[in-house]
């Protein structure tokens, strides 16, 4: 009884570590290893690559596996990004994500409203940097 | 098997040893009789795996199914398993890309206005 238990336990160990083996992402790929076009779409993180985890590693690569098909325009959007986008913690990006789908979900004229106030806020957020350092300049002897 | 059950049993074969000289002949010949009944009658427990177990579960019993439709149902989950977790990084992947190729940069998503803004646009009043 005791050995047909164990071989029991065996079968569904081997199965499991089986489906979890090949779900689980595969071992993080030092920078050295990505091909041409993964090293192209990836480049402004070149040098954080290597500290990222397997998980967001494995998601890099497969927007980088995107990249081909992006027009130039979101190629470059995609590389002034990626640098912040790696430093936002887990619980940052879920929340971005969440809040992406919610904006996505809304109808187009809501969007174009929302985008252009965010718009107007950085700019104004600019203009007041830009005047607090005319300030500060003139300030100076 | 409780211990007073054990003593009984105890006592009665040492009561069987000692006195099976002094029981008449028919009815030491019925006490063969029913000791060889009784062992033909006694059956060792069978043993069950697990798979017997979930296929018992699964109110298939003794059926010979049992064994593979457990194991079937076992490699099943782990695929469904295996499957939920690819699409969930396929879905990852698809968000992610379309969030840093879009007209707004991530950080706008993380603002507490941007909320506002979306919360007012979800319930206007």
């Amino acid at each position: 009884m005791a050995r047909q238990l164990t071989k029991s336990v065996l079968i569904i160990g081997l199965l499991t570590s089986l489906s979890f083996a090949h779900a689980a992402p595969e071992a993080a790929a030092s920078w050295a290893k990505l091909s041409t076009k993964q090293k192209e779409a990836l480049s402004p993180i070149e040098k954080e690559w290597d500290k990222l985890n397997i998980h967001q590693q494995q998601t890099l690569l497969g927007i980088a596996g995107k990249y081909d098909q992006l027009p130039k325009a979101q190629q470059e959007r995609l590389h002034n990004r990626l640098k912040q986008w790696i430093t936002l913690t887990p619980a940052e990006r879920k929340k971005a994500r969440e809040q992406y789908q919610k904006y996505k979900a809304l109808p187009p004229a809501q969007q174009k409203t929302i985008t252009l106030k965010h718009k107007e806020v950085i700019a104004s957020g600019s203009a007041k940097k830009v005047e607090t350092h005319k300030g500060q300049l003139a300030s100076q002897p | 098997m409780n211990t007073s059950e054990e003593k009984t049993i105890q006592l009665v074969t040492k009561a069987l040893d000692q006195q099976t000289s002094s029981i008449p002949s028919d009815v030491q010949s019925r006490l063969q009789v029913a000791r060889q009944a009784a062992l033909k009658a006694y059956r060792p427990k069978e043993s069950r795996t697990l798979f017997w177990r979930l296929g018992h579960a699964l109110q298939l019993g003794d059926h010979p199914v049992a064994y593979s439709a457990s194991v079937c149902l076992i490699t099943a989950a782990l695929a469904l398993g295996w499957w939920f977790s690819t699409a969930e990084m396929e879905d990852h992947i698809d968000l992610d890309t379309q969030l840093l190729t879009d007209e707004l940069p991530p950080h706008a998503y993380l603002d507490e206005r941007f909320a506002s803004w979306l919360d007012s646009s979800q319930n206007p009043s």
